[in-house]
């Protein structure tokens, strides 16, 4: 059946409500979406610019921990590495002409990157002797770390007096598993 | 009284029927339609064609009640002064109505006066009358091919009308109120014709011509019409014909609804731009919305498929930033003192203690002079080779009774070992 112009009208204006209405209900979330949408996007957006510099410097890094695979130590048995370290210092200082005055071993725990087998020693003896002592225990390859470091003159001068901890860093055990 | 240019005006009339009053009701008629042939459409009552709007109607021939004709004689040669003029004579002859829209038009001119034809249309259209579109109003007598040199009788819509030509077409009209041809209606016509006559309107009528279907009881007229001297004829009604010259009278409330069609267009105009802005805003919004999704699609595959590789690396940079105490040289002590005992001048300034304790660093000494202690801290804040170390600001040297200067600095170690590589 055919609508009169009133009707014609009145369903016009009907469809023109429900259509504002579902405007009013959809539209705002449509533009918060997209607003949303462009901020994640965004974020990511930066992501994966960040992912393209990581990756466009692969060499420089991959060069490194291949570097590190090779010569980053491997603890097998820690007592047998604290001895062959008490052993190396008291030879390196007899050989730098230095005496230990001190010496103890240290219990140290392992972190998420290496397992440290640790020592602390005082050491006494003449200067020459002593940079040559504390040359010799660093090295990147040797992966030894001196966290405390102190020397003053000893009482009994030219001779100075150096009280030190020395660390070496091994791969944990769990870096090591292939 | 409004005189109204409506921009309606037009020298050639669009196609379309024509609604023409007959003798005594609205037809509806094609133009140049011979004498005699029936109408496209008649409408009994004008009433009943309220409401049916008249749509698709090209010219409206307003009968005589509706318009009236005036003829002035103007005693000036100055077509730009005619308007003027007009107005005083016609508010002379209390014609001057607001209500009313008026043309006029030159129709002879002598040596130094001019004879002047207004018509005056009524504001409103007939009652019940509605013409919608874009029609055109005449006058019923301009839209009738009338004989020339004539006084030219008839019925419209049941009213007795009188039309004056002369040889360029109709020179005056008006309504009679008489329904039929009486002796009484041929009497006004003889006053009219006399008027005519002696205001020097009408020269050289020959004839007077009863146009139309033949009355009952006409024939009574006929003695005091023959007495006008005029040849006495009849012929059949006249074929509506196209005006020579267009009028450019719109009733006021043809105007009114103009306007008002004008106006809900412009409402209807801005409103479809508003609905087609919305709409636009609707689809972009959209159509961000596909895009930002294709877009995040995309960049989480780049992302996913860099990840594990972006993750390696990192992990490798976090477990050289970790091992940096082992394998940093310029983090090692003896490379710290050595780098500061470079700084050392040749006399005048001793170190007596040197401590690292995890990042810190701490120096002390002593010199000579104040002056030698301050160059030497000086040194080790800006030396180059000490740049990875951030030296706090050191306090005063302290002067020692033995006439000897003690200076200290701390400072921490800061950069990674890649960053310095």
């Amino acid at each position: 059946m055919p609508l009169n112009p009133r009707e014609q009208r009145l369903a016009l204006g009907l469809g023109i409500v429900v259509f504002l209405m579902l405007n009013l209900l959809l539209l705002p979330r449509l533009v918060a979406f997209n607003r949303e949408s462009r901020r994640k996007n965004a974020e990511l957006q930066a992501q994966v610019t960040a992912a393209h510099v990581w990756i466009a410097r692969r060499d420089y890094w991959n060069e490194r921990k291949a570097w590190l695979e090779k010569n980053e130590p491997t603890l097998h048995a820690a007592r047998e590495e604290s001895a062959d370290q008490l052993e190396h210092f008291q030879k390196s200082a007899r050989e730098s002409g230095l005496t230990i005055a001190e010496v103890s071993l240290l219990q140290l725990p392992a972190t998420e990157f290496y397992q440290p087998i640790g020592a602390r020693l005082t050491v006494k003896g003449p200067w020459a002797g002593l940079v040559r002592f504390v040359s010799g225990l660093q090295n990147p390859a040797l992966f030894n770390v001196i966290p405390r470091f102190s020397i003053r003159s000893d009482e009994t001068p030219p001779d100075v007096q150096c009280e030190l901890e020395v660390q070496r860093w091994f791969l944990t055990p769990a870096r090591a598993t292939p | 009284m409004v005189s109204m240019k409506t921009g309606h005006a037009r020298n050639t009339l669009r196609p379309g029927k024509w609604l023409v009053p007959g003798e005594e009701r609205w037809e509806i008629r094609e133009p140049g339609a011979a004498p005699g042939a029936p109408p496209f459409r008649s409408i009994d009552d004008i009433h009943a064609a309220a409401p049916t709007p008249a749509v698709g109607i090209a010219l409206v021939a307003l009968p005589p009640q509706f318009v009236t004709c005036q003829l002035f004689w103007l005693d000036t040669t100055d077509e730009k002064a005619v308007p003027d003029l007009l107005a005083m004579q016609c508010e002379r002859r209390a014609l001057r109505r607001q209500e009313e829209v008026w043309q006029s038009r030159t129709v002879r001119r002598e040596a130094d006066r001019l004879l002047v034809q207004v018509l005056i249309l009524q504001n409103a259209l007939p009652a019940g009358l509605r013409v919608e579109g874009d029609a055109r109003f005449e006058a019923l007598p301009r839209c009738l091919e009338l004989p020339r040199r004539s006084v030219c009788l008839w019925r419209t819509l049941g009213t007795m009308v009188l039309a004056i030509t002369d040889e360029a077409g109709v020179l005056y009209f008006q309504s009679l109120p008489h329904q039929s041809l009486t002796p009484e209606c041929a009497r006004d016509v003889q006053a009219v014709v006399w008027i005519a006559t002696e205001q020097g309107w009408a020269q050289s009528l020959e004839s007077l011509v009863l146009m139309g279907t033949p009355e009952e009881g006409g024939a009574a007229a006929l003695p005091a019409l023959a007495s006008l001297g005029l040849e006495v004829r009849r012929c059949p009604a006249p074929k509506p014909v196209p005006p020579a010259q267009p009028m450019e009278l719109v009733p006021g409330s043809v105007q009114s609804l103009r306007k008002l069609r004008h106006r809900n267009r412009q409402i209807r105009r801005v409103a479809s731009a508003l609905a087609a802005l919305y709409l636009v805003f609707l689809l972009s919004q959209i159509a961000m919305a596909v895009t930002q999704g294709l877009r995040h699609r995309r960049l989480q595959a780049e992302f996913a498929r860099m990840l594990p590789e972006m993750t390696d690396l990192q992990n490798t940079a976090r477990r050289i930033d970790a091992l940096n105490p082992a394998l940093d040289t310029r983090t090692y002590p003896v490379e710290i003192l050595y780098r500061l005992m470079a700084l050392l001048p040749d006399a005048g300034v001793r170190l007596t203690r040197f401590e690292i304790t995890g990042e810190r660093v701490e120096l002390a000494g002593e010199s000579s002079t104040a002056r030698e202690a301050f160059d030497f801290l000086h040194a080790v804040q800006s030396a180059e080779s000490l740049r990875h170390i951030t030296w706090e600001e050191p306090p005063q040297p302290v002067p020692l009774p033995n006439d000897t200067t003690r200076f200290s600095i701390q400072g921490s170690i800061t950069g990674a070992w890649h960053d310095a590589s």
